[in-house]
């Protein structure tokens, strides 16, 4: 069961709402508690990134027997070093988003820490996907 | 109470039926899209119901009421509690004083008046003391003093039952303590009846099926709005039998067009109750902060008023409020003051609340940011209002989140914490205010209790929301075409609820499947 969300990049008010349909989906079909707190935290990570970062993208979330597969893609800037990125407290986000609160560096190692598996898959100039797996058993 | 038998668990909201037309207001209205209109009338979802009143406020034909007490039912007791909840204070204006209040009530039939803010400040000495001594608490703690909030996160919010601050609302602690007082002043053959004063259909619920707790000292809950006319009947005779004073020459005064000064607001009411901004939005933070050793750190949020609770839910949920220690949230906008079965606005109820506290040394209001440098204020409720600052703070405090968080997740699945979770050895007089149990949660949304069953509903439903209209109209009785997805794959409804499809289905038969409309886009037929 895969559902697709279209992530505005110029609402930032809407910033926030694919990871809560898929919220109440997962709740409708009785998945724990901490399943849900956990895809809720890095979807919704995912989807600032995408605004702040990237001016929107594409957000893909199949829900399936024992995982589910996050796919957020976006044509953005691109992360030209990952591993510089994940690390925590470490931001390129723009004056204006500092300004609003934002960039303190812990969206991706969030995004890490709230799945199973992550990958990072990134070109500059040309844009970035993000994987996040989450497996439905209880852990 | 022969009509409180056999009453919901879950809410206190009924229906006269009679009045009823049928005509959804209530249904999509419905916070929690818990009303369906059924052969034509307003029918609710029992386990759906978040108590919160808005279908009372809103239906146009007041067909929707609370479930009440009423007078005769004090008949069986020798000794009659009245519990006046702060927000009830608000409900009379500021020169009618405390004690005239509670006189009103005794001529009503009561023999004993409990002002529930003295037991709220209670709670809000604990809740500190849980602040400063508390061992990996959940951040941030949610307030437990509305029940429908807590209703609201059973159902909605499972996750964020980890966060429910663990402790007694003021209704039943004033409860218990009326009993224990008129139990020992009271023969034995005199049988304590206590009863709640309520401002909303959630306070009336609990009053005969807690939550978090195992049994209540309350006997019953009035809705305020069946008393306010006897009340105000006898506080205006009151008034005009009392001695005159200074407020009535006043008044006189100015009736005879001789212009004098008002007087001071202290010469009319000189016994304003503690506890009692715990009625308005704010007031149970400012409390808290109050009874801090460092209020400077204490850095809080309120909400107000069910979707902007709902919001601020979902924000914690996202993970975004950790920097937060405490969430005030309270289903009614402006806070218990604009209570469903409350009479004056919750802007006049506001005012009359700040003249009655005026007249305080300290003014609640000022707790929170005495004696605090600007810059070091806790943030007020505007600020956390403020969509612009989402609260995501430096490392350090992410950090403590992380670790909070971390900390909730070793719990046990989706229950709130017991007091012992959170603090080591609470004091006595803590502990006595603790919940006894844990809340677990209420899976309205739940399709099916096995999973492959539940992806089959989830996926049939993707396809019947295909098919309709997507108008949200609410022609069907369901609050929107989702809803009625829903409630069609669990058997509740059928396609043909559509007024959208049935029209296209009555094409089809008049005139051919040539001259359809198709999907229900409603151009209607071609001829």
């Amino acid at each position: 069961m895969t559902y697709a969300y279209d992530v505005s990049g110029d609402d930032f008010s809407k910033a926030g709402t694919a990871s809560q349909d898929i919220k109440k989906k997962l709740q409708q079909l009785g998945l724990p508690v901490a399943v849900i707190k956990r895809t809720a935290i890095a979807m919704f990570e995912a989807e600032i990134n995408m605004v702040i970062h990237a001016h929107g993208g594409k957000a893909s979330v199949d829900i399936g027997e024992d995982k589910i597969i996050i796919v957020m893609e976006d044509h953005g800037p691109g992360i030209p070093d990952i591993e510089l990125a994940m690390q925590p407290g470490y931001s390129t986000a723009s004056a204006e988003a500092r300004d609003l609160g934002w960039g303190a560096g812990m969206g991706l190692p969030n995004m890490k820490r709230n799945s199973d598996f992550m990958h990072i898959d990134s070109t500059v100039g040309v844009g970035t996907k993000v994987t996040m797996e989450i497996k439905t058993q209880d852990v | 109470m022969s009509e409180q038998q056999g009453a919901s668990q879950f809410h206190s909201v009924h229906l006269h039926e009679d009045m009823c037309k049928g005509c959804t207001i209530c249904v999509t209205g419905c916070p929690a899209e818990a009303i369906r209109v059924r052969n034509g009338k307003a029918h609710i979802l029992e386990e759906r119901c978040i108590d919160c009143g808005e279908c009372i406020r809103h239906c146009p034909n007041k067909a929707k009421y609370s479930l009440t007490a009423d007078l005769d039912d004090l008949k069986p007791y020798s000794l009659r509690a009245a519990l006046i909840t702060p927000s009830i204070y608000g409900q009379f204006n500021v020169h009618y004083s405390k004690q005239q209040i509670h006189d009103a009530f005794k001529l009503l039939g009561f023999t004993d008046v409990y002002d529930v803010s003295e037991d709220a400040l209670k709670i809000s000495r604990a809740t500190s003391y849980l602040l400063s001594h508390g061992k990996n608490l959940p951040k941030p703690l949610i307030s437990s003093s509305c029940p429908t909030v807590i209703k609201l996160i059973e159902v909605r919010f499972p996750s964020l039952l980890d966060n429910i601050l663990p402790l007694l609302p003021p209704v039943e602690l004033t409860a218990r303590r009326a009993r224990r007082e008129l139990e020992a002043k009271s023969g034995p053959s005199e049988k304590v009846g206590v009863f709640l004063i309520s401002p909303c259909s959630a306070k009336i619920t609990v009053a005969r099926s807690p939550v978090g707790y195992d049994f209540t000292d309350m006997d019953g809950a009035f809705s305020f709005a069946t008393l306010y006319l006897p009340l105000i009947t006898e506080l205006r005779k009151m008034r005009s039998d009392e001695k005159k004073d200074v407020s009535d020459i006043a008044e006189e005064l100015k009736a005879l067009n001789i212009g004098a000064a008002a007087p001071e607001v202290s010469d009319w009411y000189t016994d304003a109750p503690d506890g009692l901004a715990w009625g308005r939005e704010s007031g149970e933070s400012e409390y808290a902060a109050h009874f801090l050793d460092h209020p400077e750190k204490f850095n809080w949020i309120t909400s107000c008023g069910i979707q902007q609770v709902i919001e601020t839910l979902e924000s914690i949920e996202d993970g975004q409020l950790g920097a937060y220690d405490f969430v005030e949230l309270d289903a009614c906008p402006g806070g218990c003051i604009n209570g469903p079965l409350l009479i004056k606005t919750s802007s006049e109820g506001l005012a009359v609340m700040r003249n009655r506290l005026r007249n305080r040394r300290v003014q609640a209001a000022d707790f929170a940011a005495r004696e605090l440098p600007e810059k070091e204020r806790p943030r007020s409720a505007e600020e956390a209002q403020n969509k612009s600052s989402p609260g995501r703070k430096g490392d350090r405090e992410l950090a403590a989140t992380l670790a909070a968080e971390d900390a909730s997740q070793d719990r046990a699945d989706a229950a709130s914490p017991m007091l012992t979770d959170l603090i080591d050895e609470p004091a006595p007089d803590i502990a006595a205010l603790s919940f006894t149990r844990q809340i677990t949660p209420r899976p309205a949304r739940l399709l099916s209790d096995d999973f492959a069953t539940a992806r089959k509903m989830m996926q049939n439903m993707e396809d019947i929301v295909e098919q309709l209209p997507g108008l949200d109209c609410g022609s069907c009785g369901a609050p929107n075409c989702r809803a009625l997805a829903e409630d069609i794959v669990r058997h509740q409804a059928t396609l043909e609820d559509c007024v959208t499809i049935m029209k296209s289905r009555y094409e089809e038969l008049l005139f051919g499947n040539n001259h359809t409309t198709g999907g229900g886009n409603g151009t209607g037929g071609t001829h």
